[in-house]
């Protein structure tokens, strides 16, 4: 198996992972504005990759989400995708080597995933969707997600270790490596 | 970096296209063949989670349920040791209201004035049988004034202070009285041991005493009126050569379980 190939097995299995817990566990346990592992992957890889495999992690978070969840496909697509894109635009101009340079982008992260989700379900008419509820969900996770994300990073940052172990000579991403 | 860009943008037009055409569809949903297929791989992992989850929910249930049961528990056990204390204080209560009603009854058959004492107090040591009441001379309390029980002479008063005396019980060595053997009308005294029985004494050798026989005061003395129970012939005492027979007796009144007397302020004998 290639390298890319690898890379893109494991972080695709991480980010389903990642949207299994969600679903299966966090959401119950806080059900109120709950942290998204998978946003946070998402996080992790725009802020390490830059643009495009953000917007691409982004896009298959979505999916996943949205197969799970049960409503139409593209909701969660268009709000993962969004969140990726607009970390992975501001990524290289970040400080890559800040501790909580993560954390920090989470935040930003989950209201406009939040925001973008509650637009396209409202816009398109598909539930009613309180905005001030949104708001509130939006107002919870946003300080739970930043304090997952380092431990969400530290994950990819693992996958991208061991993808660099076994090939050196490859060039994996534009990021640094933590 | 266009290239990228441009990437991105096919992404975005991708995502509101699927969106556009999931929103026209009858049931504004459907998942397609790789949909189906992801969600057939992802179910059984999801599945597992799910269960980890209702484990770990009933877990945090069971665990603030405890808590709680542990709040209850502790609440119910002062609930508990409240009652508990609340019922002996009733029971105690009631035990007095039967006492005093007693003693009630005992006044009313007792000559002159009668004063009703609380024991306060008795000789630690037990080397004397004297027992603390806390009725003294302010109340019109003197020194020989008689002192019953519900069961009978409890014994006289030793020293009248101003605000409690000291009772010196008939089982005392210094206590005597006269009495008389209330079938044969025999007259005796009765003297304190020490003991808890005392000692019948100058009953004449001709005289049958019963065991089990009442004596009551004879009202000779200056101290008791007459009359009153002061216990029951408990065995005989008959020495050669002794020019009386003697008995011991066994108090009518529980004097080791005294709680409250009666002080008759206008002792002494009744003729």
């Amino acid at each position: 198996m290639t390298a890319a190939a690898l890379r893109i097995s494991l972080l695709a299995g991480l980010i389903a992972a990642a949207g299994a817990l969600d679903a299966a566990l966090v959401s119950r346990l806080l059900p109120y504005g709950p942290p998204d592992l998978a946003l946070l992957v998402v996080v992790s890889l725009a802020m390490r990759h830059g643009l495009l495999p953000g917007a691409v992690a982004g896009a298959v978070a979505g999916y996943l989400r949205d197969l799970v969840t049960g409503g139409p496909l593209g909701v969660f697509v268009t709000a993962y995708l969004l969140a990726g894109v607009l970390i992975g635009l501001f990524a290289p101009l970040a400080n890559q080597r800040h501790p909580y340079l993560v954390a920090g982008a989470a935040i930003p992260a989950t209201l406009l995933h939040h925001f973008s989700a509650w637009a396209v379900v409202t816009a398109t008419g598909l539930a009613p969707v309180a905005g001030l509820a949104a708001l509130g969900a939006a107002a919870v996770a946003a300080p739970l997600n930043a304090v997952l994300a380092r431990p969400a990073d530290a994950a990819v940052g693992a996958i991208d270790a061991l993808i660099f172990r076994r090939h050196p000579a490859r060039i994996i991403g534009r990021g640094v490596i933590r | 970096m266009r290239l990228r860009i441009g990437l991105v943008a096919i992404l975005l037009a991708a995502a509101l296209a699927l969106l556009t055409m999931q929103v026209r569809l009858p049931d504004r949903r459907e998942v397609g063949p790789i949909g189906s297929l992801i969600l057939s791989w992802i179910g059984p992992a999801h599945s597992a989670l799910s269960s980890a989850g209702n484990s770990a929910s009933s877990l945090w249930r069971l665990y603030r349920e405890i808590g709680k049961l542990r709040a209850e528990n502790t609440r119910l056990r002062e609930e508990v040791e409240r009652l508990v204390r609340e019922s002996a204080l009733l029971r105690e209560q009631a035990q007095a209201t039967q006492r005093l009603e007693a003693l009630l009854e005992i006044r009313k058959q007792l000559p002159g004035r009668v004063l009703g004492a609380r024991v306060v107090g008795r000789d630690a040591t037990r080397w004397f049988d004297v027992i603390l009441v806390d009725r003294g001379e302010r109340d019109g309390v003197r020194r020989n004034a008689p002192v019953v029980s519900t069961g009978g002479v409890v014994g006289r008063v030793l020293h009248a202070g101003a605000a409690t005396s000291q009772v010196l019980l008939i089982t005392d060595p210094r206590s005597a009285a006269g009495v008389l053997l209330q079938q044969s009308r025999e007259a005796g005294v009765v003297q304190g041991q020490g003991q808890s029985l005392l000692r019948l004494k100058y009953i004449s050798r001709g005289q049958e005493i019963v065991v089990g026989e009442a004596v009551v005061t004879s009202g000779l003395s200056s101290v008791f009126p007459r009359g009153l129970p002061v216990g029951s012939v408990e065995s005989v005492v008959r020495e050669q050569g002794a020019a009386y027979q003697e008995a011991l007796v066994r108090p009518a009144a529980s004097l080791n379980r005294l709680e409250e007397v009666l002080i008759l302020l206008d002792g002494g004998p009744r003729r």
